[in-house]
């Protein structure tokens, strides 16, 4: 039962990670990231090659981050930058065609396999009587401890007051003096380190593979439940996308993991559109 | 003034009246160029391969599906990631009234399209309240939940592996080669072709348009909104379905498999590269995704680098995906457009400027 909580919790954990950075970058730049899956294994792969090269779990970790950093910058200079201001299908479409060019570099680059991310740490980690898997205690102290990081960045920080008031109004924030360009860079820069992060922490949960970009989906499932430019609502809904898939892989079939996350976000669909904490002008804007 | 002196001298691809003006095509070039492709159309099989016979069925099939999706995604701008669920649903209808009626190939055919039509009208409702990426994010739903049913569906009342089709039959004529295939599917694919250009210059396409470029000053016009919402989705996701039925026979077996994720960002490559909004578009679009691939492994061929399945594999995708970027970010009309641009600097040679601008569709 309490590895059942603690498995929730991780993938709780990691979806939100991934959610926020996909809410940062739409705060920003009005870009829906589809490709935040293939953009989290991508990163992924980076560390569990670098460890396979034989660095060690944390400086690999750190490797992986640079890698991110250097990533995200190149995705906002080369793709992003010309579609901001497009109508809003242009940016999805193109994080459309991102997503297959990382598919496609994981292959080439990767192999495309499955690989483990060990992080070099005993199997279970007792506390008083309960023995619990490491890998999820790891999983869920990281993804945590970079939720917290990059709330408390998003609030008390000149960066994070920038990236909101890019985000409340762009003209406005360049006309007081703020470079635009340079926040929405550093704002799919962090997106690319919770992203990046929530694939390392994954594939040490788990592993590396392809397939495991589906975290994008549920983790795009999760904001778009808690509404677009929340991120108080993506975190929340992360715990319900990722209790009903614990659920279901447990009492249903581990086939049909998704089916639950879907139907909930049908019924939001349906009644609320623009998600549980979004803005209610958001969906007349986009 | 001039223009009436010089009567005999204007060129008959102006458009000078009305009747011109909405013409398909106007002028001896454009209707050269018209002849001049339908007879390569057909004097294809002759020349080719059997194998890139074969890749020009599967390119035509993918033209029907296109033009459609491109009348949905282009014309009334809703953008769909919904359509390889929708050429599943073809092809399941068509399959499973095969597997327990043995209904013949047109009627499986028509029944894939009116599920199609169903399932898409069902979308378009649910999609009425909602803008851009809303409507997105609904067929990215309709799509894992039609595809978690597919494979629901196989695994219980199919065979796991594949449901294996028979050889269709129209009347008389069985289609078994590819190149009776070819023919088949050419006239299929003119005619879904010259609909949708027809289509198109109606009051109905025009309202889809319409609706597409802004939707609240299309209902101030007194276009009725949710009506074109509903049909456009109706319309296309038939046509779509009917593709899918189509493909489904023509490969001879079907597996909930082949309609992942990738298929429908596949198809929106077609219309981005082909141009967004443009009937021509979708066609050259939907040729040029679906020969890459082999084009690509000719070329490594050619070059005789021994490169690894999976790599290649891997290659192709970065290829697509870089042709997704780059026409978004360079040429966001696509290849149409370049089309265009050539077609009007040849007609206009050796001049360099052109007085008039021409239309072309």
């Amino acid at each position: 039962m309490v590895a059942l909580v603690l498995t929730t919790v991780a993938s709780w954990g990691i979806y939100a990670l991934l959610g926020i950075g996909i809410v940062l970058v739409y705060r920003t730049s009005r870009v829906l990231n589809i490709a935040s899956g293939e953009m989290a294994i991508f990163i992924g792969y980076v560390a569990a090659t670098s460890i396979q090269y034989g660095l060690p779990f944390p400086v690999a970790v750190l490797f992986s981050m640079g890698a991110a950093t250097v990533l995200g910058f190149v995705i906002f200079w080369f793709a992003i930058r010309g579609v901001m201001g497009e109508p809003p299908h242009v940016g999805l479409m193109i994080t459309v065609g991102i997503a297959v060019i990382l598919n496609g570099l994981m292959i080439v680059l990767f192999g495309g396999g499955m690989i483990a991310i060990p992080a070099g740490l005993p199997a279970f980690t007792t506390i008083g009587q309960v023995q619990l898997p490491t890998p999820d205690v790891v999983a869920t102290i990281g993804a945590w401890f970079s939720i917290a990081v990059i709330a408390v960045i998003y609030r008390l920080t000149n960066l994070g007051l920038q990236m909101r008031a890019v985000a409340e109004r762009v003209t406005l924030s360049a006309q007081r003096g703020l470079n635009v360009d340079r926040t929405v860079a550093l704002s799919w820069i962090v997106g690319l380190l919770a992203a990046g992060l929530a694939g390392v922490l994954h594939g040490e949960r788990s592993f590396v593979a392809l397939s495991a970009s589906a975290i994008g989906i549920s983790a795009l499932i999760s904001c778009l439940i808690g509404g677009m430019d929340s991120l108080k609502g993506v975190v929340i809904a992360a715990l319900i996308v990722a209790a009903a898939e614990t659920l279901t892989a447990r009492y249903i079939d581990p086939r049909y993991v998704l089916i639950a996350p879907v139907a909930i976000l049908l019924v939001i669909l349906i009644v609320r559109p623009w998600g549980l904490f979004g803005t209610v002008e958001e969906i007349r804007r986009v | 003034m001039s223009i009436n002196m010089n009567t005999q001298r204007i060129p008959s691809s102006l458009p000078t009246s009305r009747g011109r003006t909405i013409a398909l095509r106007r002028g001896r070039a454009q209707w050269l160029t018209v002849l001049l492709g339908a007879l390569a159309l057909l004097l294809l099989p002759g020349v080719a391969s059997v194998f890139w016979v074969h890749l020009a069925n599967v390119s035509l099939i993918a033209v029907i599906a296109a033009v459609a999706l491109n009348i949905l995604t282009g014309n009334a701008r809703l953008v769909s990631l919904g359509q390889a669920a929708f050429l599943g649903i073809g092809a399941f209808t068509a399959g499973i009234l095969q597997r327990a009626y043995d209904v013949p190939f047109p009627v499986a055919l028509a029944a894939a399209a009116v599920a199609g039509g169903i399932a898409g009208f069902f979308i378009a409702l649910l999609s009425l309240r909602l803008r851009v990426l809303y409507v997105a994010v609904t067929t990215l739903v309709l799509h894992f939940t039609v595809t978690t049913i597919f494979s629901f569906v196989q695994a219980v009342f199919l065979d796991s592996s594949g449901i294996i089709l028979p050889l269709p039959s129209l009347g008389i004529l069985i289609l078994k080669t590819p190149t009776q295939w070819y023919y088949f599917l050419v006239v299929v694919a003119a005619i879904v072709v010259l609909g949708a250009l027809n289509l198109l210059r109606s009051f109905i396409g025009r309202r889809w348009t319409a609706v597409g470029e802004h939707d609240l000053a299309a209902e101030a016009l007194g276009v009725p909104v949710a009506k074109a919402k509903l049909s456009v989705f109706a319309v296309t996701s038939a046509v779509v379905a009917f593709a899918g039925a189509l493909s489904a026979y023509y490969v001879g077996t079907f597996s909930f498999e082949t309609y992942n994720l990738g298929l429908a960002i596949a198809y929106l490559a077609m219309i981005i590269v082909g141009g967004v909004g443009s009937v021509l578009g979708s066609v050259l679009g939907a040729v040029f995704i679906t020969l890459l691939p082999h084009v690509l492994d000719q070329m490594f061929l050619l070059l005789d680098l021994k490169i690894r399945a999976n790599v290649l594999a891997g290659i192709h995708q970065i290829t697509f995906g870089a042709m997704i970027v780059g026409f978004l970010l360079f040429e966001p009309r696509g290849l149409a457009e370049l089309w265009r641009r050539f077609s009007a600097a040849a007609a206009d040679w050796p001049f360099r400027y052109r007085s008039v601008d021409r239309g072309n569709r």
